[in-house]
């Protein structure tokens, strides 16, 4: 029989609209408007998982995103989602349920059959037993894993799309239950721009389970008018289906939209998450409270459920979780489920109050319908192994009471607020006694309202609920002069209830009674933590495991607070919480990434030479975000081929570089040349226009920070090149010290990086390419010598051309504009055809400067290097100040043994050393091993016919060719190697002054 | 000498004399002159100087811009702007500029081809750029004439309120525009936006 | 996150700024003159205070400015921000 817990008639379920899915492949029939868990239920499915350590057969527990049991996968394949809440996830047309935790199956779990060697793991049995011997470890991780699996991982790439947006509002209100719409009516009313956000599909919260009326109105249809008439009012957005999971700093508040409703197959464009980055101006908190379950014996058992969770599926979902119920409560609010079972047919057989006091108004027409009240009673036991079958009574002095058959056990022990998110941003919160829960205190543009307030009664929680909605509207300055309206409901008044943590006397030692069921952590667990000394709540949790699920012990916390308490004998308050983290409910990666993935991970920059490298089949490397031409391979070509023929190129013919990305700053202004004798080492006053320096810029530790050349333009201006990944920290260290120090200096600094492209040309030919391609500047080596530049056209093009080198050879820089730089690029390589020009990539550009000593900045340099350190001392100016001058004669910068540039060849001339490896004297047996230095790059030199290094090595200056050895990078071999100096060719520099 | 080899723009335009201006709800609006102006605003005289070289006084509200003629002025700084134009050469107006500065501490510093001018414009404008964008761009608080510059999804970005369409432009870095329009096109697929296919290529 | 007031811009999201540090260390007139110890003090020596802390940030993807800010270090409120010279 289908839907054999459904009932006849009510509910807000769509019957006209019925649709299937498939729990482990078992057909379930639903309506529209059904959770997955409201569709198991009518159908009797009553056994959804197994837990966590002992695979104790679990069911549902709560309607709402606190339940610690219902976590399923949904959908299949590539879409599978894991360790979703059936509670919340809408039942659909198709969709896939699977149960998550049991092996080999639901029905039968063989990791249940451990519990009849080993009853119970106790709390601490990871750190106890698993720690020896270490070498079992993947074998235990391995069992363990399986054991305690909650769902799984697709295999294959997530085809779904998440999109991230920014929103702002002037109010964000939290929870569209009666607090929420009242204060979200409030605040519009006030002319506020407001985003109301609820995590049900439906908005109305606990109004869609209620038989009271507001303004007059059905609960239900109240909710949806008003909800309707939010949703249509400019200024105002309404978010079903969306979780606010976390609240960080500034009020951040991150909120979770599922998009994937109702075709789990839908290919549309963003089908899986939307994550909503909100930044309000102030927030109303109205997102209730949850219930507490209270302690007995197997309190575990399928058919044990949340007292309001029962009132829910019944009213809301017109389903009857059970044939036959008992009630477990310290509350008035139980009564409520007892008159709604009653209401639906479902016979209550008793209600066990702990209190002695049931005559509030509640207690009293539940007693006038003929349900027999126990009073100053409590449950002990839960009999009945996959589903409750009887419940066990006695007095609390333990006298028993008669065990009376149910299969629907429903417990209230309070409410505790859901103040997760206010909690998460530090908000103060406070012991409320009357809730015997904590309660958030207002502040820092938060205003909690209803259920979160501790507020229960409906037309209690309206009026606070308005009253917020003013409040923060008028905190922004929106008002429209007049009290909003506070919808109507019946006012009720409840009996106070009465903490119940544990059940007194020998009750308590019935076993188990679980306070965390997702973490199966236990009573015992919780008395053993204390007695082995972790009394404080964070201690407990973390030897328990307590609340550490992924439903963040949202049921566990609450009750563990109070149980602590009365073990220690300490007041409730002062045992506090465990820290609230977000996220208030899991979300997916797919939905944190957005779309920051693949392509768009990350920005990737590129030069104007970017196709036509992609064209020539340059391979490419990451420089920072920058994607440059690593390398260009010709057919059947290996990496090591092509780097040694564009090395001969540029030493024998001519080679072309696409070097754009250099960091390229104007200095402009009277005093720039002072500007300039202050950050680099060397003097710049007297440079004339029209010729190049190369500078060292050190930070006030002395260390180099970056080099490179500058050029006067002309009296006033100057052209910095900084370091490719330098640039944007450069700028900002120089315009740190304009504005913050040298204010006086009439200076201005003007980031022209990206407007200039730079082509190098490098070789002995490159002149003659150049006069190729057609300039009107003369390159006669008399006419334009070496660190000059020149101004004038390259194949038509207006250019900056510089001569300078980088790799020892006769160069020229060609900076021109970046939007004619292709045409620039392609007239040279066409000149320069005839001539042998070999483009060339990053990989040659570092073995051509490693062979000519030419350090990098970040390669040779690690933040502890001097100039002198590199052999650059003659850089350093003795006739005046500079940043990091004072530093270089600190003992430490002067000492002898600090780590030196030095060359290294290796006895074996085709051995390349590996970058990184250690630099010692004598790799013999003394452990451990003083170690001189390390390999700062190495590379074969095709024109030397042989491996070459640079390395920093302790003292190497003053000991050049001495023995040393490299380790291997796995430390296996040693490899025997002499000290050079660190230049390898050219040593004159003959070859770049041509 | 203007240099007769046409321009090629970030997104892959290349520049003609009867190129088309750019139409559609997400465009590049490429060759436009952009120059980095830097000059003290207590200078009374040199804002005087500008002001009649472009036509338009100088913004001194922070994140506002003035428009007129040609010539869009863009605050970045209480030192400095970017000066957007339409039809000039820019070497023609770096140079006016400079002569009309020449007596004072400023700068001015062509960096047309160093950056480009994405437009977006239409209903889903705000929808997109909230997709990447932090700020609040609602047009009671980001109203036409407003400009900040911020971060776009990972990318710097410099946005200008044009009018109430609304019309935004977005001004990037050239070498991240290529990952900018990429963004943009992904975040406006939802909303039917992208750039119109080129013919050029 | 933290939202910082930039004085020109207004309150922008961290991820727009660079931090510099504490403020009110100004470099030396004469770093020559200084004993290393007292070198030593300005390069490395920071006060770190709990509570009101006045440091250096930099509006790098809006405006460049420089700029100081007071927070608590120990709620991370932010008390105030203040130019280096000019106000908007």
């Amino acid at each position: 029989m289908s839907q054999p817990f459904r009932l006849d008639h009510g509910g807000r379920v769509d019957r006209d609209t019925p649709l299937q899915f498939t729990f482990d492949g078992r057909p379930i029939d639903a309506f529209r408007g059904d959770t997955v868990a409201s569709a198991l239920l009518a159908n009797g499915v009553t056994l959804v998982g197994r837990s966590f350590k002992y695979h104790r057969p679990r069911g549902i527990v709560s309607a709402g995103a606190e339940d610690p049991n219902a976590f399923v996968q949904l959908g299949h394949g590539a879409r599978t989602l894991p360790n979703r809440l059936g509670t919340v996830t809408a039942a659909t047309l198709g969709l896939k349920v699977r149960h998550v935790n049991a092996w080999p199956n639901l029905e039968y779990d063989l990791m249940s059959a451990f519990g009849l060697v080993a009853p119970f793991i106790p709390a601490g049995f990871y750190y106890k037993t698993l720690m020896w011997p270490r070498r079992f470890w993947p074998l235990y991780e391995h069992v363990l894993r399986h054991a305690a699996g909650l769902g799984h991982a697709p295999t294959a790439a997530d085809p779904d799309r998440y999109d991230h947006v920014h929103a702002h509002c002037d109010v964000l209100v939290v929870g569209a239950g009666p607090a929420g719409l009242a204060a979200a009516h409030a605040a519009v009313q006030s002319g506020a721009r407001v985003l109301l956000v609820d995590e049900q599909s439906e908005a109305g919260g606990s109004l869609l389970s209620t038989d009271e009326r507001v303004d007059g109105l059905p609960a239900p249809q109240w909710a949806a008018t008003a909800t309707a008439e939010l949703a249509a009012t400019p200024g105002v957005t309404v978010l079903p289906n969306t979780t606010a999971f976390g609240l960080y700093e500034s009020n951040l508040v991150l909120l979770a939209e599922r998009l994937r409703t109702d075709q789990p197959d839908d290919a549309g464009s963003e089908s899986g998450a939307r994550v909503w980055r909100v930044l309000p101006r102030q927030i109303v908190l109205a997102t209730g409270a949850h219930e507490r379950p209270l302690l007995f014996a197997n309190n575990d058992r399928p058919g044990v459920m949340l007292a309001g969770a029962i009132s829910t599926y019944v009213r809301r979902y017109a389903v009857a979780p059970g044939s036959r119920a008992v009630l477990f409560t310290n509350n008035d609010s139980a009564y409520r489920t007892a008159l709604d079972l009653t209401d639906a047919g479902v016979p209550v057989a008793a209600i066990a109050d702990v209190r002695t006091d049931t005559d509030g108004d509640l207690p009293s027409e539940a007693r006038a319908q003929g349900i027999p009240i126990h009073a100053g009673a409590a449950v002990r036991r839960a009999h009945g192994r996959g589903r409750v079958a009887a419940a066990e009574l006695c007095s609390l002095d333990g006298a028993p009471l008669g065990t009376v058959e149910c299969d629907l056990l429903g417990v209230s022990g309070g409410f505790a607020p859901a103040l997760h998110l206010h909690a998460q941003a530090s908000g103060p919160t406070e012991w409320d006694p009357t809730l015997a829960a904590f309660a958030p205190r207002p502040g820092s543009g938060i205003h909690p309202a209803g259920a979160v307030a501790g507020e229960l009664d409906l037309a209690a929680t309206l009026r606070q609920g308005t009253q917020a909605g003013s409040a923060a509207a008028a905190a922004v300055g929106c008002s429209n002069g007049s009290e909003p309206e506070v919808p109507r409901a019946t006012e009720s008044t409840q009996a106070p209830i009465q903490p119940y943590w544990l059940p007194p006397g020998d009750l308590a030692g019935a076993k188990p009674q679980f306070v965390d069921l997702h973490e199966d952590v236990t009573l015992d667990d919780l008395r053993l933590s204390l007695r082995e000394g972790y009394e404080s709540i964070e201690h407990v949790k973390r030897y328990t495991t307590l609340g550490m699920g992924p439903d963040q012990g949202k049921l566990a916390n609450p009750l563990a607070t109070g149980v602590i308490a009365q073990l220690l004998g300490r007041d409730p308050a002062s045992v506090g919480t465990p820290r609230h983290r977000p996220a208030y409910s899991p979300v997916s990666l797919g939905a944190i990434a957005g779309r920051h993935i693949g392509p768009l991970a990350d920005p990737v920059r590129v030069t104007p030479m970017q196709d036509w490298h992609e064209a020539a089949g340059a391979r490419f490397e990451n420089v920072g975000q920058w994607r440059r031409a690593w390398y260009y391979p010709q057919p059947g070509e290996s990496m090591h081929e092509a780097v040694a023929r564009e090395c001969l190129a540029v030493r024998h013919r001519v080679g072309i570089l696409d070097y754009s990305t250099l960091g390229k700053i104007e200095i402009t202004g009277p005093d720039a040349g002072e500007f300039l004798d202050r950050v680099y080492t060397n003097a710049w006053k007297r440079l004339r226009p029209g010729r190049c320096r190369y500078g060292l810029m050190l930070g006030e530790d002395g260390m180099i920070f970056d080099d490179g050349v500058t050029a006067r333009l002309d009296d006033q201006r100057y052209l910095m090149f900084t370091s490719t990944s330098n640039a944007a920290p450069v700028l900002a260290w120089l315009e740190q010290w304009l504005q913050t120090e040298w204010p006086d200096l009439r200076v201005y600094l003007t980031s022209v990086s990206e407007h200039w492209s730079n082509i190098a040309l490098a070789g002995p030919r490159s002149r003659d390419v150049l006069a190729a391609a057609g300039t009107d500047i003369p390159l006669a080596g008399r006419d334009f010598p070496f660190m000059t530049f020149r101004e004038g056209h390259v194949a038509g093009v207006p250019t900056r051309v510089f001569r300078i080198s980088f790799s020892g050879e006769l160069s020229y820089e060609i900076n021109v504009a970046a939007d004619r730089a292709r045409h620039v690029w392609e007239s040279l390589v066409d000149a320069g055809r005839p001539l042998g020009i070999t483009p060339y990539g990053t990989e040659t550009m570092h073995v051509l400067r490693a062979e000519k000593g030419f350090i990098i900045v970040g390669q040779e340099t690690d933040g502890s290097v001097t100039p002198s350190d590199v052999g650059l001392g003659r850089l350093l100016s003795r006739r005046k100040d500079f940043l990091g001058k004072r530093s270089l004669s600190r003992p430490d910068s002067v000492r002898p043994d600090r780590k030196q540039l030095v060359g290294l060849l290796t006895d074996d001339p085709a051995q390349v050393l590996p970058e990184g490896g250690h630099v010692v004297d004598d790799p013999g047996p003394q452990r451990p091993l003083p170690m001189r230095g390390h390999v700062t790059s190495s590379y074969v030199s095709p024109v030397l016919g042989r491996s070459i290094a640079l390395a920093m090595v302790s003292g190497g200056r003053a000991a050049l060719g001495e023995r040393l050895y490299v380790a291997t990078l796995h430390n296996d071999r040693w490899l025997p190697a002499r000290s050079c100096h660190p230049v390898f060719y050219d040593p004159a520099g003959a070859r770049q002054h041509a | 000498m203007p240099s007769p080899i046409p321009r090629r723009s970030p997104l892959g335009e290349i520049q003609s004399a009867e190129s088309p201006p750019p139409d559609g709800q997400l465009v590049e609006r490429p060759f436009l002159t952009h120059l980095n102006l830097r000059l003290h605003p207590d200078d009374a005289e040199a804002l005087a100087a500008v002001h009649q070289v472009i036509g338009v006084q100088l913004p001194l509200t922070p994140n506002t811009i003035t428009a007129g003629g040609d010539v869009t002025a863009i605050w970045l700084g209480p030192d400095e702007w970017l000066l957007l134009a339409e039809h000039h050469q820019s070497d023609a107006l770096v140079a006016d500029l400079q002569d009309a500065l020449a007596s004072h501490f400023a700068s001015v510093v062509d960096i047309s081809a160093g950056q480009t001018v994405i437009r977006l414009r239409g209903p889903s404008t705000l929808d997109v750029l909230a997709r990447g964008c932090a700020l609040d761009l609602h047009p009671t608080v980001f109203p036409p004439g407003a400009c900040a510059q911020t971060l776009l999804a990972r990318a710097q970005a410099l946005l200008v309120a044009v009018d109430d369409t609304p019309t935004f432009d977005i001004v990037v870095r050239r070498s991240f525009a290529p990952y900018v329009a990429a963004w943009l096109e992904d975040s406006g697929r939802q909303f039917g936006l992208h750039f119109p296919t080129s013919d050029t290529a | 996150m933290l939202l910082i007031p930039c004085p020109w811009c207004g309150p922008r999201e961290d991820d727009e700024f660079t931090f510099g540090g504490e403020a009110d260390f100004p470099r030396p007139a004469e770093p020559e003159a200084l004993t290393d110890e007292q070198w030593a003090d300005y390069l490395f020596m920071r006060d770190n205070r709990r509570g009101r802390h006045r440091e250096q940030w930099c509006h790098t993807a809006g405006c460049r400015r420089w700029f100081i800010v007071e927070r608590d270090t120990v709620t991370n409120e932010i008390l105030g921000a203040g130019t280096y010279g000019g106000s908007p």
